[in-house]
């Protein structure tokens, strides 16, 4: 149904031809192949979930979305096999599906599917992370009842489905409107995921509320942003207010009021400070397969959309606004540093950790060069592989209510599970950026870049604050190994397939990149740049 | 032609003015109004930017130089559509939060209240190493 | 040499597995691996020493320019004899050490096993990242090793502290190395050094290296981890704390001077710091009763000595350097071992309850007072050459003759302390009875023998030792030349200084008023350990203030932080440079106006309408004010659209609304806050119609896109309304995606009600339950 649509869409769209030309389609379905293949299956999903029994479902559904994933993947493989390095556009100028775009979809596809591990896991919680019935009241007997049963609300799947394509696209959109759409498509799964927990569910509730208005908040931002620079350029579409940018007889507070508020609008879904506030309260409300699913591939799309906003549209202006972005930078490393250091939930406290993060993403973000691109892109692909790996591990730390998330609950959870305890050690190490691990590469990559264009001062701080949030992931492992277990402590579960799988690839690959980046590197360094 | 139009200027301030207010008070019932008050505003906005009123833009209507702008029209209307889809959706979940809580209030994160209100219990120079009894509780 | 390193973790490996069935002789399978590196390295060391030095390369990510390099010259091989050497003779030491069937003993000898292969590559190492890398695998050894298996709490506290310290000073050295690298160019060691870079950044990235070298060598202000740490086995304090681990800082200052001896940034800091930990660690060794912290602060006060000499940048300075590191190597980690046997065959260390033991076990006396020797510069040992040298370094005049001073100062308080060592570990004192000790054996007493005669044969040896350490000064291209290394220099001002140590070291232990007075007077400023305290205990409190103030928990606050935000971000931008308009008008067509007073009043009454079903009325009258003021601005398409949407939601608010109670509930907020959200909405809104006239301002004709679409709406898409054409055909795919947002929020808020109609009631529990059972699930 929606490959039809984009058929018809693209045989129609032939803005971006010289006249003349009219004639020809102008559209490049391998290369756009793993994005039709996501949105499609997450269509099917939903259709689906109306005419399947529900004892059937959840196979059926998690079949769909690995296979989809895979089949995305097999396909993107094939296309990158011989894309052109220089890349393309297609879709009348809607999509740029160059370098850049292609690293990103491989590292999305890859989250992703670990993300579709953990959510389609039933064994640690049984019956999944899910709700049976979202509506059913907390408290009652229904609700006692539906956290017995096995079921699961299956559209979770599909949702996620259309979450992923629309990451993908967000990361490859050339214009702001496609991008626009993109995000809320992205969006819109997310917030409902939120809310969807099994254990806990007014928190998640909570979560699911604030997420979705503080979200909907920073769209409109980037839609304000968008029609700001719509009236600048007279065109929405990237290269187009490159070019305005570079000529000087306009009004330059529309360009820079609609920068601003198209990067607040991105710097939200980054959750990079100031504009993290929702962070904490959704990492730790929403189901815990959910919260990795958004800390490891939420931040890829916003992130490559900010790559790719800053370098193609704003790069000959950069010298007036990265001031800013230095500032924002800063922020965003103090306080996921600073308010790291007092959190008491290990959901939060690697919530507060990504802030962190994403302002070491940010430096890398505004070096503006193809080494802080591909650097970027490097970091977000380990930091997305290890957060997703953490988050697994904390599924699995459990008692009678569901998961133990609160600090003191892991005390001594080295004497129960030196395994568990052994690899959540690794990925904190990781984490803090730890040589041997993938974190230690992605801030090197990250951090030469920034010095070679010339922000060593920014560097300095982000390095205090590493220090500093060593200091939480420290307090952590020091529970872990020296403190007695508690009494009544928590359990851990022995992971199913899919957990398990889900952690050991996030393992491998954290291990993998620290060891031998090379492989990786090559690829995000393997020049091409922005296409627009 | 570098003009600006009083009446509308007072009227974007003023409905962006109720829309904020309103998205910041605790009764999602009025987020969600608030929500819509802005959706409304993003409209406004794009339309009057889009320059003085003109024809509408049918190549039929009208000659082509007094046609309005086209395209921000087009994107007003996916403003208004999405500002729709997310009308609902916060409906659904107000309404959910009320079957939920037995109100329809955003309230303060709890673990932030306690944070706030935390015993200076880390604030001791071995808060890293843990107290034993921390241990055992 | 990779090979070396690759063996140390894999003995680590191996160890950790036959733990259980070899119990305590897993040392000495540990000490192997160290010992044939020793011997590996010993065979090639007449190249070694004759300055050809063997580098071995692996290539990690030669992409972003990160390979690994080792390579072993001089300096490392000095180190080397302390790390493979020393480690070989503790590690054979603990196995007879170890109590049989001691717990523990596999992950103990793992650990050092590892720390061994780590130490091992920090002082090969030759690219900045590979010395990083080992040089943080030996602080997390540590840390392991002091914190064992965590049962005591001050185990975990001292653990912590030498992590916190060591740690925080190894980030700032890889700042520093950053910056170095950055500023020469190159990431391996041996080309920064020989071809140094200067400049303001060279300077930040020296003192970033200096906090490296202190915090790792405990200097002063950093010193407290070290006594800390001495809760860790004997053994292994003999081996981190006296040999290897602590050496690191000094060996960095020594990689690194000859390239940076003469810029002041790099020597002033070092001279001076050092010269305050030598006398501070001095004065505290005085006044211990421990042995083990006694020898704690002692290496303290050594390492100051070391730094100094290492940190002066002038060839004699180096040579005494290298010698004393050499020399402080070998006596100190005999002495801890000396601890370690007592303590073990004793059953304390505790210098008031010890008495009698050197009648008891004189051989074990032996071997100390030899190594004590060394250590107070006795002739003809190895601590004595260097010391001569030491003095003869800083004859020069000018500020040498206060660094001279210092150290001679300092030395008398290193005799002062060795007698106060001998005395208190060995002496029959009158007062007390004689402890009880069992004699130790060949196992105990070897270990501790090897490097005691080590120093003596040096010593005697002098042309030894020459050529061991000559090769060192040699690369360095500041200050005179240096005399060789000599037992007997003549008569001269290093003699005088000796020998003046040696009387005043008596006479300083002997009359314990000499310094006692001092005791209280020290401003409690310079207390080091409460300065530890405070920062730690200043971060966690600033977080807490900062967490306060910033996470409130309420959407609201966040909101208004956003919009705050975006003043910063865009409005200060958009507002700086805002060219005023030329010209205004009321409004364009006269409708506006009663249409633009509708909405306003609509909008206003919504903010005050207390039934929820009055406000969403008020609210849609804002809609549809819009939709007609867009017909008057010739949108006839957008007006429909709004028409219909604004019934459209009406009809679902009605839905909603029927299950809601007819009022807002009764939570008024505090008047401050509400005219704070006032506020800040109004300016917000303000800002945003300023954007609008701005972007109106900013038109001068329509946007080439539009024109085009005009134009080929018609001819292309066969549509007269241009409108259209562009949602249906121009941008048809992002009007699919729009149909997607639309079809998951229809997915997604039937998920969360659909359900509902069956099962919803009124609520049962009160507001009251269903808060605290959200408290309860906050709580977990």
């Amino acid at each position: 149904m929606l490959t039809s649509s984009v058929l018809t869409s693209g045989l129609l769209a032939q803005q971006g031809q010289p006249p003349g030309q009219g004639g020809a389609p102008e559209i490049d379905y391998l290369a756009i192949l793993p994005i039709i293949i996501i949105f499609g299956a997450a269509a099917v999903g939903v259709l689906l979930e109306a005419v399947l029994p529900k004892h059937q479902r959840w196979s059926v559904q998690v079949g769909l979305s690995i296979l989809a994933i895979v089949g995305a993947g097999l396909a993107f493989a094939y296309y990158v096999s011989d894309a052109p390095t220089e890349g393309i556009t297609t879709i009348a100028g809607a999509l740029s599906i160059d370098q850049p775009a292609l690293f990103l979809w491989g590292t999305l596809l890859a989250l992703g599917f670990g993300s579709i591990l953990l959510i389609a896991d039933r064994s640690v919680e049984p019956g999944g992370a899910f709700v049976a019935e979202a509506a059913i009241r907390p408290g009652t007997v229904q609700d006692r009842a539906q956290a017995q049963t096995t079921g699961m609300q299956t559209e979770v799947f599909p949702l996620a489905l259309f979450a992923l394509g629309g990451m993908m696209t967000f990361c490859a959109a050339n214009d702001l409107l496609t991008m626009f759409i993109a995000l809320e498509v992205l969006s819109l799964p997310l917030y409902l995921l939120c809310g969807l927990a099994r254990r806990r569910r007014l928190l998640s509730q909570e979560a699911a509320v604030k997420y979705f208005l503080l979200g909907a908040f920073a769209s409109a931002f980037f839609l304000y942003g968008l029609a700001l620079l719509y009236g600048y350029a007279g065109s929405v579409k990237l290269a187009d207010i490159a070019t305005a940018a570079a000529g000087t007889d306009r009004s330059d507070a529309l360009l820079f009021g609609g920068l601003g508020l198209l990067v607040v609008g991105l710097l939200f879904k980054g959750s990079v400070g100031p504009f993290h506030t929702w962070t904490p309260d959704v990492y730790q409300g929403a189901p815990t397969p959910v919260t990795a699913f958004m800390a490891a591939c939420t931040k890829v799309a916003a992130f490559g959309g900010m790559l790719r906003v800053l370098t193609v549209a704003f790069e000959s202006t950069s010298w007036e606004w990265r001031g800013v972005l230095w500032g924002v930078a800063i922020v965003s490393m103090v306080i996921g540093a600073i308010l790291g250091l007092t959190q008491t939930d290990v959901k939060r406290m690697i919530a507060y950790s990504s802030i962190a993060h994403a302002g070491f993403l940010l430096i890398g973000t505004i070096a503006l060069t193809d080494q802080g691109v591909s650097a970027t892109m490097f970091y977000l692909l380990a930091y997305g592989f290890t957060t997703l790996a953490a988050f697994g591990v904390v599924s699995l730390v459990r008692d009678s209510s569901g998961e133990a998330t609160h600090l003191s609950q892991w005390a001594g959870l080295a004497k129960r599970s030196p395994l568990i305890a052994a690899v959540f050690t690794f990925l904190l190490l990781a984490l803090t950026g730890i040589p041997l691990t993938s974190g230690f590469v992605g801030k090197f990559v990250v951090f030469s870049a920034a010095i070679e264009d010339g922000m060593a001062p920014l560097v300095v701080i982000a390095l205090v604050a590493s220090a500093v949030a060593a200091f939480f992931y420290l307090r952590v492992i020091v529970l872990m190994y020296f403190s007695e277990p508690a009494e009544d402590g928590p359990t851990v579960s022995v992971p199913g397939t899919f957990t398990t799988a889900a952690i050991t690839l996030g393992v491998a690959v954290t291990v993998l990149l620290g060891v031998l980046p090379t492989v990786v590197l090559d690829w995000a360094t393997a020049g091409g740049g922005f296409a627009s | 032609m570098f003009t600006i139009n009083i009446t509308m200027a007072v009227l974007l301030a003023g409905v962006y003015t109720v829309g904020f207010y309103l998205l910041m008070q605790r009764s999602l019932m009025r987020v969600v109004l608030g929500i819509m008050i802005i959706g409304h505003g993003a409209n406004l906005f794009l339309q009057a930017a889009g320059g003085p009123p003109g024809d509408p833009a049918m190549v039929a209507a009208g000659v082509p130089e007094n046609m309005v702008d086209p395209l921000p029209q087009a994107m007003a209307l996916t403003a208004i559509v999405i500002t729709f889809a997310l009308t609902t959706f916060l409906l659904a979940l107000a309404y959910r939060s009320w079957v939920f809580l037995g109100h329809d209030e955003v309230q303060d994160d709890l673990h932030d209240y306690r944070i706030r209100r935390l015993p200076r219990r880390y604030t001791k120079p071995d808060s890293l190493v843990g107290s034993d009894s921390e241990a055992n509780s | 040499m990779l090979l070396a390193i690759a063996l140390h973790m894999l003995v680590a490996v191996i160890v950790l597995l036959i733990a259980r069935r070899a119990g305590r002789w897993v040392f000495a399978i540990a000490a192997a691996v160290p010992a044939v590196t020793f011997a590996w390295v010993m065979s090639g060391s007449a190249a070694t020493l004759a300055g050809d030095a063997r580098v071995e390369t692996l290539s990690w990510a030669p992409k972003i320019g990160l390979e690994s390099v080792l390579r072993l010259d001089v300096l490392s091989f000095v180190m080397i004899i302390l790390v493979s050497g020393v480690g070989a003779v503790v590690f054979a030491f603990y196995a007879a050490y170890a109590k049989p069937g001691e717990r523990g003993v596999g992950r103990t000898a793992a650990l050092l096993s590892v720390f061994a292969g780590a130490m091992l590559g920090l002082v090969l190492a030759d690219d900045i990242f590979t010395l990083y890398v080992f040089w943080e695998l030996t602080t997390v050894c540590s840390f392991l090793l002091v914190g064992g298996d965590g049962v005591s709490r001050a185990a975990r506290r001292s653990a912590v502290q030498a992590l916190l310290v060591t740690a925080i000073g190894g980030l700032a050295m890889l700042g520093g190395l950053v910056l170095l690298a950055e500023a020469s160019g190159t990431y391996r060691i041996s080309e920064i050094v020989a071809n140094p870079p200067s400049g303001a950044a060279v300077n930040v990235a020296l003192v970033l290296l200096l906090v490296g070298v202190v915090t790792k060598s405990a200097q002063v202000p950093f010193h407290p981890w070290l006594p800390g740490a001495m809760v860790a086995p004997t053994p292994v304090s003999a081996y981190l704390h006296a040999a290897a681990m602590v050496k690191a800082g000094v060996y960095l200052l020594a990689r690194f001077a000859p390239g940076f001896g003469d810029v002041p940034a790099w020597w002033v800091p070092a001279v001076v710091l050092g010269s305050l930990t030598m006398l501070i660690g001095g004065y505290r060794a005085l006044r211990e009763t421990d042995l083990k912290t006694l020898l704690a602060y002692g290496t303290v006060s050594q390492l100051g000595f070391l730094t100094v000499l290492m940190g002066a940048g002038t060839r004699a300075a180096a040579l005494a350097g290298i010698t004393l590191l050499l020399a402080h190597g070998l006596f100190k980690s005999a002495l801890f071992l000396v601890v370690g046997v007592i303590d073990r065959q004793t059953g304390t260390r505790d210098i008031r309850h010890l008495s009698g033991v050197g009648r008891q076990s004189p051989a074990l006396a032996v071997f100390a007072v030899l190594a004590l020797a060394s250590m107070a510069g006795l002739p003809p040992l190895l601590g004595f050459v260097g010391k001569e040298t030491a003095f003869e370094a800083f004859t020069y005049g000018g500020t040498d003759t206060f660094v001279l001073v210092a150290i001679a100062l300092g030395s008398v308080l290193t005799v002062a302390y060795s007698i106060r060592f001998v005395w208190g570990a060995f002496a029959t004192k009158t007062d007390l009875p004689d402890t009880a000790v069992s004699t130790p054996g060949i196992g105990l007493l070897g270990p501790v023998a090897l490097p005691a005669l080590a120093g003596l044969v040096f010593g005697v040896a002098t042309p030894l030792a020459s050529t061991v350490v000559d090769g060192y000064p040699a690369a360095m291209p500041f200050g005179p030349e240096a005399s060789d290394l000599a037992l007997w220099h003549g008569i001269g001002v290093p003699l005088g200084l000796s020998v003046l140590a040696l009387v005043g070291g008596y006479l300083v232990y002997r009359y314990p008023a000499s310094w006692q007075w001092l005791c209280g007077r020290l401003p409690s400023a310079l207390n080091a350990q409460r300065g530890y305290e405070r920062a730690v205990t200043g971060l966690d409190d600033v977080a807490h203030k900062v967490t306060g103030r910033l996470q409130v928990g309420s959407l609201p606050a966040y909101l208004g932080v956003i919009l705050v935000a975006v003043f910063v971000v865009a409005g200060v931008g958009m507002i700086s440079d805002t060219p005023l308009p030329a010209e205004w008008r009321w409004f364009d067509n006269p409708l506006q106006v009663p249409l633009a007073l509708l909405v306003l009043a609509g909008a206003w009454a919504a903010v005050f309408a207390h039934r929820r079903i009055t406000a969403v009325l008020f609210a849609s009258v804002v809609g549809y004010g819009i939709a007609a003021l867009f017909i008057v601005d010739g949108g006839p398409d957008l007006a429909l659209a709004q028409f219909l949407v604004e019934s459209l939601t009406l009809v679902v608010f009605v839905f909603v609304l029927r299950r809601f109670p007819a009022h807002f509930s009764n939570l008024k907020s505090i008047r401050s806050f509400r005219f704070g959200k006032l506020a800040v909405a109004a300016t917000a809104g303000i800002l945003v119609s300023l954007a609008g006239v701005l972007y109106s301002g900013a038109r001068t004709e329509s946007p080439t896109a539009s024109q085009e679409y005009a134009e080929r709406a018609v001819s292309e898409a066969g549509a007269s309304n241009v409108v259209n054409a562009i949602i249906v055909d121009f941008r048809a795919f992002d009007t699919v995606g729009e149909i997607t947002v639309l079809a998951v929020a229809a997915a997604g808020a039937a998920s969360l009600i659909l359900a509902a109609q069956r099962s919803a009631r009124r609520p049962t529990e009160s507001d009251e339950d269903s808060k605290a059972s959200k408290r309860k699930e906050a709580s977990r």
